[in-house]
């Protein structure tokens, strides 16, 4: 993997953001939360309401496009969740919400997996002008043709 | 709720759609903070098992609004998370 500089950065800016979109949802949710659950003031559920909307606004920040940012962001959340209730609640989560947690994770892993998969395929048949070009552009616009994809991993490979 | 909340800001934002549209967005994040309360665990959990849930549906999310049709990792992933989630919120305590 080649680690230069600006992909670092690129991962960091992006972690950055999900913490924040975490914070806002979780934080703005718990507040919704001490209002309706725990009858606290109706003044914190707006306030709740208010950083759920900042919430929105958070990950069109981020560098890349939706619904998959969204499930990497998913996994994050329920990390954030976890500790939201440990450090708020006092609660220590159990076994299965950590088994259940790190599978969570897993799933967010495999979900990204195949596009670095792809990445690399297409870095090692540069010179195949047109199946690279077939591959790049899969790779922006997540067009997908599996049997080309499996073929250049087994080229890749050999 | 929350991923069409979400959606809608990022059409206002992203996309240059207009500030209503936005607005909208809003409120429905607004809603989708009231819905969690109705679940009879408590927060951390609540929120944590919603998040597997969450995965699964922004990949249903992109396949039927942004037309991206879901690979086999997408599928798999998201399955995974969601079992993640069914251990978290169901498991026997």
């Amino acid at each position: 993997v080649d680690w230069d500089i600006k992909k670092i950065r690129k991962i960091l800016i992006t972690l950055f953001f999900f913490l924040l979109a975490g914070l806002c949802e979780i934080g703005g949710g718990y507040l919704v939360w001490l209002w309706l659950r725990e009858d606290m003031s109706w003044i914190l559920g707006a306030i709740g309401g208010f950083i759920l909307f900042l919430y929105g606004i958070v990950p069109t920040f981020q560098p890349s496009y939706s619904h998959r940012i969204y499930a990497a962001y998913g996994g994050i959340f329920i990390v954030m969740a976890l500790l939201w209730g440990l450090i708020f609640e006092g609660i220590v989560p159990d076994m299965s919400d950590v088994i259940g947690a790190a599978m969570a994770c897993a799933g967010v892993a495999i979900i990204y997996m195949h596009l670095e998969e792809e990445k690399k395929n297409c870095g090692r048949i540069i010179s195949l002008r047109s199946q690279h070009n077939h591959c790049y552009s899969s790779a922006i616009l997540s067009g997908r043709t599996y049997g080309n994809r499996w073929r250049l991993f087994g080229m890749a490979m050999a | 709720m929350e991923i069409g909340g979400g959606y809608l800001v990022w059409q206002w934002l992203r996309e240059k759609k207009g500030i209503l549209i936005g607005l909208i967005g809003g409120i429905i994040l607004f809603l989708y903070g009231i819905i969690p309360t109705l679940q009879p665990s408590h927060f951390g959990r609540t929120y944590a098992a919603y998040g597997g849930i969450f995965i699964i549906s922004s990949i249903i999310w992109g396949m039927i609004v942004d037309k991206k049709k879901p690979d086999r990792f997408e599928i798999i992933g998201s399955l995974v998370a969601v079992f993640g989630a069914i251990i978290i919120f169901y498991s026997p305590r």
